[in-house]
């Protein structure tokens, strides 16, 4: 029943993305479904440990980068190239994941937000063929689904969406398979799973891997819906700091709460730009500032937030998503 | 050889810098066990208020040309007063959240503070004429660049200030007793917000003061923070989190080091070098480099 | 009868405090092996070598014929080897079924298999209802008989389990114990960590009892339990007759002594400044009330104990008047000041000092900057010189010691250091956590030898403690708690010979 209520939900947004003839409003909404899938798949990572990582774009960045370079100079197809560049981000998720298990709190997020800006230093050096600090341009010829080349932006909503769906699905089916145990079992006593048996090391790893292809997924179109690589942007710290911004906003415990948290985040900088225009910092000050307010008033994210007040119309407590 | 000395020296120069930024980063963490992600932008927030200053006008006779420094105290005071302020409104209450939310409510405080300066000041990058900005002294064959060697001078000092706060003062034994167990301190009658309240205070007091240090020849823009943050934040894992004097050591390589791959590598892989020394350091030896033991402030 | 775990010669030492000693002793196949012993014996970290959390300093571990080495904890739960915690470890996000599949997952069933087999165990253990239920909501003792399901789930060779009965229903205890026996038949062997004598005299084929790192005495349980050296160890040290060797039943006079103190011995006590007042105190952790509403005072100038068994509530009652927790119920009244509700700083300023249980040491400061720490509140602070010097003259080995860093100190030193804080701000009443905790006799002598001067120099002193000799020796009073309500309580001479206190303490 809560599976069915995701789906219809995001497809619903779906409908009304493709009836929608204002191409800001679906621009926007896609930007929504791409931060939100990547919150989802941030929050697959840290709601187990309830570690925070501050390096996910990495694997964004390492995704696009290898997907677009063997399109550009191979012609291999982003599908294709897709795949391969998720692999990349699986391994590199799988030795970070690895040497990062022992760390707790700080010092995990500061090993996350170094592993990104290694990775970004790389690329920025190797410019010849990165395109070094000025980026990659996505040469368009024609639109060609194989080539993830749209000229029509509801494209790019549709399958954003339809991705976030699917992760989304996916993240509720795991809860129910051996995996989905062994990752709650974890996080509720590591030393109980362990004396039960439960391979810890092994499925934080895995967790992370996992965390990281969803990630990329998402980047891999993404970067062909922009049509430009940034790498300051890929693989930096501001688009780590949004995602988890996003995930634990919404509510790192609910399945739709980085969706929640997703909108709320386009929402303010939606009406900030319209309000008060594209550059002077508008945006990012409300934005901060709200996050600082909603700390303040419900430190555990929106969709708590939200269920407070259900309770406080109804007087009976609300179903939880989770 | 003069290329490795210069470089020794400006890295030491700049490290002075970041020591301040890292000392107060540490402080709040040994203390609070907070890690302050607005750090880089009390900062900032110091420099628009040092500059501010300036601006007013430099004191002139017997300073001479240091006399755009008259801002340093003020600027430390408003800063205190600043950081009064964030513990008592926001981190008071933000004690009984977990990490997580702390750490959310500090990111979001980063973000709107960069956003507000761009708001209030707009994103051009500021600069008070003074004379301090470019001037250097050359001995030896090296070139030691004023400003910077001032902000080291004054680090140093604070350190030694901040050292003797720690070990002799009541204050201090009071916050290292609570750095070691808020609980056990409380028995002893120790009042732990207060304690929170002050460090606090000092902390960002600190950063007021490396504000000040800094303006005469560094640009102030509402992300100048960022940069500072995150090398304060290497320095003071290497350093051993909570080791506030410590840090000082971790401030002090970090510059060294940035500046010494800046001049033998390209940019780019120096940066991912420093990057990769942290990382090594975080696994292999997360107590840091410089603590002994067990050591909490 | 072959032999499934042999332990030789294991040590564990944490900094200056030796946990084990030397500890050897085997269990075999079929067999269930009781395992007691005071708080501090080791028993815990005993099984925290056991199943790989920590490694041992000394000695080998040797499971199923081979040796365990360096292998982890997720290794030997693999191979068979698997353990209960003293707290529940519910898994929070899943159904109680759920977290009992988890075992089963482990051992390879697929979610199907597991799930019928977790309901077979949760029905043998008559948790079948409780089965789609959030484990959130459910008592502690269904959730440390989940804890129990799920490590079954694992077909284990050998189960260690620690603190499991205590929670549960007689009738749950009935069906655990039914369990266990019929698993040890079935080829399984058992570790039994237990307070609850009456249940391991039951359970266990063989017992093993341990005090101060090694093992004191093991054999068939009739015999160890009347064996001197374990009344000893529980009792504690006594030239003479301790209570179990004087005959049987002793009398329990139901007039001068009971729960509640007479009219008339109040009275006659309260010429006295009454000092501490506790008036149906309740309290606990987590929502789970862990003291029942509890009466008691000190006098000016009196010492009095709090005794009883491991987890009856002793400590809980000095947290709540420390105001470490909050008082759910009754109220705290210091020197006629109403403390209930203060904050966790003010007792020292009113004149309560504390010396918690495990020292409290603020490791990383010197031993004369945890003196100093101690004189915080502001009249402490003119008394200073005059504080230090008594109490560097009670216990003169701190003197060399000065410039230390505390964590350096040995357990007795640092113990002595704890007391000498709490006496730095010139306290009107001092509150004692078992200061007896981890101590070799000799230094619990000398530490009883300063108390004893402080008690005779007119200091008030309210004392919680596991060595019942020596405490009601101490002590003019006592009072017996057992499951978070005062049982007994009167003058500490006829305490002693109590029948009640036996039963407290040892379930005879």
């Amino acid at each position: 029943m809560r599976r069915a209520l995701v789906i219809l939900m995001v497809w619903m947004a779906a409908a009304v993305g493709l009836v929608s003839s204002n191409d800001y409003f679906v621009s926007v909404a896609t930007t929504m479904a791409f931060l939100a899938l990547w919150a989802q798949s941030w929050n697959l990572l840290c709601g187990l440990t309830g570690n925070i990582s501050l390096g996910h774009s990495v694997f964004v960045a390492v995704a696009a980068y290898v997907t677009v370079i063997l399109f550009q100079q191979a012609g291999v197809s982003p599908l294709l190239g897709g795949l391969l560049g998720i692999l990349g981000s699986v391994v590199l998720a799988g030795i970070v994941g690895a040497a990062t298990l022992r760390l707790r709190g700080p010092y995990f997020t500061l090993a996350t937000l170094s592993a990104a800006a290694v990775v970004l230093s790389v690329i920025l050096h190797y410019s010849e063929l990165t395109g070094g600090p000025s980026g990659l341009a996505i040469t368009f010829a024609h639109d060609s689904p194989f080539d993830l080349e749209f000229t029509n932006v509801r494209a790019y909503f549709l399958i954003a969406t339809g991705l976030l769906a699917t992760v989304t699905l996916i993240l509720d089916l795991l809860k129910r398979s051996k995996l989905g145990f062994y990752i709650a079992a974890i996080k509720s006593s590591e030393e109980a799973a362990a004396a039960a048996g439960v391979r810890v090391a092994l499925v934080k790893v895995i967790v992370f891997c996992l965390s990281a292809a969803l990630t990329a997924l998402g980047g891999v179109v993404y970067v062909f819906y922009i049509g430009f690589l940034d790498p300051n942007f890929l693989s930096g710290l501001t688009l780590s700091v949004e995602i988890a911004l996003i995930a634990v906003v919404g509510g790192i415990n609910y399945l739709i709460g980085p969706i929640i948290g997703a909108i709320f985040y386009e929402a303010i900088d939606t009406a900030a730009n319209a309000t008060f225009g594209a550059s002077g910092g508008w945006d990012v000050m409300l934005l901060g500032f709200a996050v600082v307010v909603l700390v303040m008033t419900e430190p555990r994210g929106l969709c708590e937030l939200a269920i407070r007040l259900l309770r406080l119309v109804r007087g009976r407590p609300a179903r939880s998503w989770s | 050889m003069i290329i490795f000395l210069q470089s020794i020296l400006n890295g030491l120069l700049i490290g002075g810098v970041y020591a301040l930024v890292a000392m107060g980063l540490n402080l709040m963490f040994g203390v609070m066990k907070l890690v302050n992600f607005a750090h880089g932008e009390f900062l900032m927030a110091g420099m628009y208020v040092a500059v501010g200053l300036a601006s007013l006008g430099t004191l002139p006779g017997a300073l001479g040309i240091f006399g755009i420094y008259w801002v340093a105290l003020p600027t430390m005071f408003v800063m205190a007063a600043v950081g009064f302020a964030f513990y008592l409104l926001l981190l008071d209450r933000a004690a009984r959240f977990g990490e997580s939310p702390q750490i959310l409510l500090t990111i979001g405080l980063s973000i709107g503070a960069q956003g507000l300066a761009q708001v209030l000041r707009g994103s051009s990058f500021r600069l008070v004429p003074n004379p301090i900005n470019g001037a250097a002294i050359r001995f030896g064959g090296l070139n030691l660049q004023l400003g910077p060697a001032i902000a080291f001078i004054v680090a140093l000092g604070v350190t030694v200030v901040m050292a003797w706060i720690l070990r002799a003062t009541r204050f201090g034994k009071s916050a290292r007793a609570v750095a070691e167990s808020a609980e056990t301190a409380e028995m002893l009658g120790i009042e732990v917000r207060r304690v929170y309240l002050v460090s606090t205070s000092i902390a960002i007091g600190l950063v007021g003061l490396a504000a000040a240090l800094i303006i005469p020849y560094q640009y102030t823009f509402p992300n100048v923070g960022q940069n500072f943050v995150v090398v304060a934040f290497l320095a003071i894992v290497i350093a051993g989190l909570g080791n506030v004097v410590g840090a000082v050591f971790g401030g002090l390589l970090m510059g060294v080091m940035q500046s010494l791959t800046a001049s033998y590598f390209d940019l780019d892989l120096s940066t991912a070098a420093i990057y990769l020394l942290f990382l090594a350091v975080l696994i292999l030896r997360p107590q840091g480099l410089f603590t002994r033991g067990r050591r909490t402030l | 009868m072959t032999v499934l775990l042999q332990v030789e010669g294991i040590a564990k030492s944490f900094g200056a405090v030796r946990s084990l000693v030397d500890v050897t002793f085997s269990v075999e196949d079929h067999s269930i092996v009781g395992l007691i012993g005071p708080n501090g014996a080791g028993k815990s970290t005993l099984i925290n070598i056991l199943t790989g959390v920590y490694a041992s300093g000394a000695g080998s571990v040797q499971f199923a014929g081979s040796s365990l080495g360096r292998r982890g904890t997720v290794e030997r739960a693999r191979l068979g080897l698997v353990r209960t915690f003293q707290r529940p470890t519910p898994i929070l996000d899943l159904s109680c079924i759920e977290g009992v599949m988890v075992g089963g997952l482990v051992r390879g069933l697929s979610v199907g298999k597991a799930r019928s087999a977790a309901l077979d165990i949760l029905t043998s253990l008559g948790l079948r209802e409780a089965a789609d239920q959030s484990p959130r909501k459910l008592p502690t003792g269904h959730l440390k008989l989940l804890d129990f399901a799920r490590v079954l789930m694992l077909s284990p060779r050998l189960v260690l389990l620690d603190e499991l009965m205590a929670g549960l229903s007689f009738s749950e205890l009935e069906v655990v114990i039914g369990t266990i026996e019929r698993l040890a038949d079935g080829g399984a062997s058992f570790l039994v960590v237990e307070h609850l004598l009456d249940v391991i005299k039951r359970l266990s084929r063989h017992l093993v009892v341990m005090d101060a790192g090694i093992i004191v005495a093991a054999g068939k349980p009739d015999e160890v339990i009347r064996d001197p050296r374990v009344i000893e160890a529980y009792l504690g040290d006594e030239a003479g007759a301790t209570p179990a060797e004087t005959g049987p039943a002793p009398v329990s006079s139901p007039i001068t002594l009971s729960n509640k103190e007479s009219a008339s011995a109040r009275s006659e006590r309260v010429r006295a400044r009454p000092m501490l007042e506790v008036n149906d105190l309740a309290t606990g952790y987590e929502g789970v009330e862990v003291v029942h509403g509890v009466d008691l005072s000190v006098d000016e100038g009196e010492t009095v104990c709090i005794l009883g068994a491991n987890g009856a509530g002793k400590s809980t009652i000095l947290r709540a008047i420390m105001r470490q927790l909050s008082c759910w119920r009754g109220s705290v009244r210091f020197l006629g000041e109403d403390m209930t509700n203060a904050r966790a700083f003010v007792p020292a300023h009113v004149g309560i000092g504390y010396v918690p249980e495990g020292r409290g040491m603020l490791a990383s400061l010197s031993v004369r900057e945890n003196l100093e720490m101690g004189a915080h509140p502001r009249d402490a602070r003119a008394a200073f010189a005059r504080n230090l010097d008594r109490v560097l003259g009670l216990f003169p080995q701190l003197v060399p010691r000065l410039g230390d860093a505390a964590a350096n100190l040995s357990g007795g030193q640092q113990q002595m250091l704890a007391i000498g804080r709490a006496l730095m701000s010139s306290p009107k009443l001092v509150l004692l956590d078992e200061p007896s905790l981890g101590l070799a006799p000799q230094i619990v002598n000398q530490v009883y030898g300063a108390l004893t001067e402080l008690k005779l120099s007119g200091q008030a002193i309210l004392l919680v403690e596991q060595a019942v000799v020596k405490a009601l020796a101490l002590s003019d009073r006592a009072y017996v708690v057992d499951g978070g309500e005062i049982v007994l309580t009167g003058p500490s001479d006829k305490v002693r010979n109590d029948k009640l206190l036996r039963d407290a303490y040892l379930g005879l």
